[in-house]
């Protein structure tokens, strides 16, 4: 249980709104009643808020569209969320607590009809307590490995028919998740509309709110069902980030519930700030939903690409490594100009040879000059080993030191001039450093045998 | 190069500072236990291996147990000298250094290129991840083994003047 509170404390980065933070409060205990007041809530808020301030500076990083849906801070971590949604407006928060007991019965329900998209829920249905109404869904989640949203709902109808509707994909998630899974998940959401269709129904009925057209939502449901698995043009890649993040075809239709059933009770809300939070970019931005982090990448095909699920899911790992192989470009020196997989990795592989080889020669360099000397440890760390020297006198010894040893450094040169790397000079600078400490014959035959046979499978 | 001295005095515990202060132990226990200095090329040889084996260790000791490569890397070198004081102590019996084979990397193995290969080879137990997972603990070995240079060459500068 301790999950849920921690769940719900990362739902604190509503920008600066801490009335907002209130409401979050009423779900997480895990066995207490729900407190419609928001004073009460309040404490709650100030034992929790000190939990988890660096998923606060995770999610705020994230929330970067001005929302006034106030969404709550998405944990980017896999902490799971129960399911509230969080009214846009402080003010709602005091209308809707009342709600809470009220619809005790009704959510269990509700929650008992989510429990179609996947075992899980269905196991965990049982046992929660009604006074906790959105347990269930922490419960569930709990279960799961995968960040989730946290839902909060001004509508605390609507928000179980959302609930409803969303179980099924928080069910499924993980914490990597294939874009192979999605499409199934996405399957699996599809066919669920139908028992969604059924939980709306029955839960409509019993909040009495008739004026809702039961009929509308649903086909707009199914309609925007059939528009997203139909619809192959156009997809572009998007990340899901929190549990209620919702399809793009659904969620209009969705919306447009949340506002007719919201504007009933709320009466004044503004149906735009509605408060459901909405991790979509691109195409949804224009609702204003923040950007929370993903909690698994739901790819869609690209204009005239083929829709297969394996070729995306081999897209989305192509895409990956590409990017890796960019960050790897910056790291080794010398490869900004080098373009391509193959060749990168090339540079790549040599780089890591090449550094090998480098603390090899250093440790075998330490060996011989171990014995000689005496360590102290004081002195050295005194010394602060981790600042370069500078090479004044040094560089002036070494150089003398070189033109004694031409002959015997110019093999090295050889190999250096076949492949003119830029950190190839870093290897010779460690070469000659061997020299400059003078060594005796017998440790110049070594450091030479150590030398050639690490450039010469070098350059192999 | 000086970016890295402040970044590294800004942070007393970052790698560079935890691999300074674990290697030089290391090296100090080590020339304690060394006998007097033997001209030998075998016993030079040795004590290469076992300088070497020091860095190696203290590097990975240093980074942690969240990456995949100092694990790897630290498992092989207590494999190497369990095995040799096996070897020394016990001659034959070798049963514990079955090696430890996991079926993941088989399948990686087949189905990477020939450089993803040799790059599995290269970064410490990379032999069993996706290569994707490889970028990135090759990301972070390199940016260990620079650090790892650098103190290195500090300390002979250091010994050597």
């Amino acid at each position: 249980m301790d999950m849920v509170a921690a769940i719900e404390s990362e739902n604190w980065q509503v920008n600066g709104n801490n009335l907002i933070n209130t409401s979050v409060e009423m779900i997480p205990m895990n066995n207490s009643t729900v407190e419609p007041s928001a004073c009460s809530a309040a404490s709650m808020v100030d034992s929790f808020c000190p939990q988890n301030w660096d998923q606060q500076a995770n999610s705020e990083t994230l929330s970067n569209l001005d929302s006034v849906r106030a969404n709550l801070g998405w944990n980017p971590n896999q902490i799971l969320r129960s399911g509230v949604f969080l009214p846009a407006v402080p003010g709602m928060i005091h209308q809707s607590l009342p709600h809470f007991p009220a619809d005790s019965a009704f959510i269990e329900r509700a929650a008992r009809f989510s429990s179609f998209s996947g075992g899980n829920f269905g196991e965990m249905m049982n046992s929660f307590t009604i006074p906790d109404p959105l347990n269930p869904y922490s419960h569930t989640f709990a279960s799961m490995q995968g960040p989730h949203e946290i839902f909060r709902d001004n509508g605390y109808e609507m928000n179980l028919a959302e609930a409803c509707k969303e179980a099924s994909f928080p069910v499924e998630h993980g914490t990597e998740m294939s874009p192979l899974q999605n499409e199934k998940r996405r399957e699996n959401f599809l066919r669920s509309q139908e028992e969604v269709k059924n939980a709306v129904d029955i839960l409509l009925n019993e909040s009495g709110m008739d004026e809702f057209n039961n009929r509308d939502p649903i086909e707009k449901f199914e309609g925007a069902a059939v528009e997203s698995s139909g619809q192959g043009l156009g997809f572009k890649k998007r990340k899901r980030i929190a549990q209620n993040e919702k399809k793009e075809a659904p969620q209009p239709c969705v919306e447009t519930e949340k506002d007719r059933v919201e504007s009933k009770p709320k009466g004044d809300q503004d149906p735009a700030s509605s408060s459901k939070p909405v991790g979509k970019q691109g195409k949804q931005g224009s609702q204003g939903s923040d950007i929370p982090k993903e909690e698994y990448i739901h790819v869609r095909a690209r204009r005239g690409q083929a829709t297969n699920s394996h070729s995306l899911a081999e897209r989305v790992r192509r895409e990956k490594i590409s990017e890796r192989m960019k960050y790897l470009q910056d790291l080794v020196p010398g490869c900004s100009k080098v373009t391509g997989k193959a060749v990168m990795l090339d540079e790549i592989i040599n780089y890591v040879q090449s550094l090998q080889r480098q603390v090899e020669f250093l440790s075998m360099k330490l060996a011989t000059v171990n014995p000689q000397l005496e360590f102290n440890i004081e002195a050295f760390l005194a010394k602060d080993v981790l600042q370069p020297r500078t090479r004044n006198s040094s560089d002036a010894l070494r150089r003398a030191i070189n033109l004694r040893s031409t002959a015997v450094s110019e093999e090295f040169k050889e190999p250096s001039s076949q492949v003119p790397n830029a950190w190839e000079d870093e290897l010779h600078n460690v070469v000659q450093m061997g020299f400059n400490s003078s060594p005796t014959i017998d440790e110049q035959d070594l450091v030479l045998f150590c030398i050639s046979s690490n450039l010469a499978s070098f350059i192999d | 190069m000086t970016s890295d001295h402040i970044s590294s005095l800004r942070n007393p515990s970052s790698i560079k500072t935890r691999f300074a202060h674990r290697f030089v132990l290391a090296l100090k226990k080590l020339s304690m236990d060394r006998a007097s200095s033997s001209v030998s090329m075998a016993d030079r040889y040795k004590r290469y291996r076992k300088v070497r084996a020091a860095a190696y260790a203290s590097m990975a000791s240093s980074v942690g147990p969240k990456r995949a490569w100092a694990r790897a890397l630290l498992r092989k070198i207590r494999n190497r000298k369990m095995g040799s004081n096996l070897m020394k102590r016990l001659g034959s019996r070798t049963g514990l250094l079955k090696k430890r084979t996991v079926l993941k990397p088989r399948n990686h193995r087949e189905m990477g290129s020939e450089q993803e290969n040799s790059l599995r080879e290269l970064v410490p137990g990379g032999e069993g991840m996706e290569f994707y997972r490889l970028l990135n603990e090759t990301g972070h070995y390199i940016k260990c083994l620079r650090a790892q240079v650098k103190v290195m060459k500090n300390i002979i500068d250091l010994y050597s003047n």
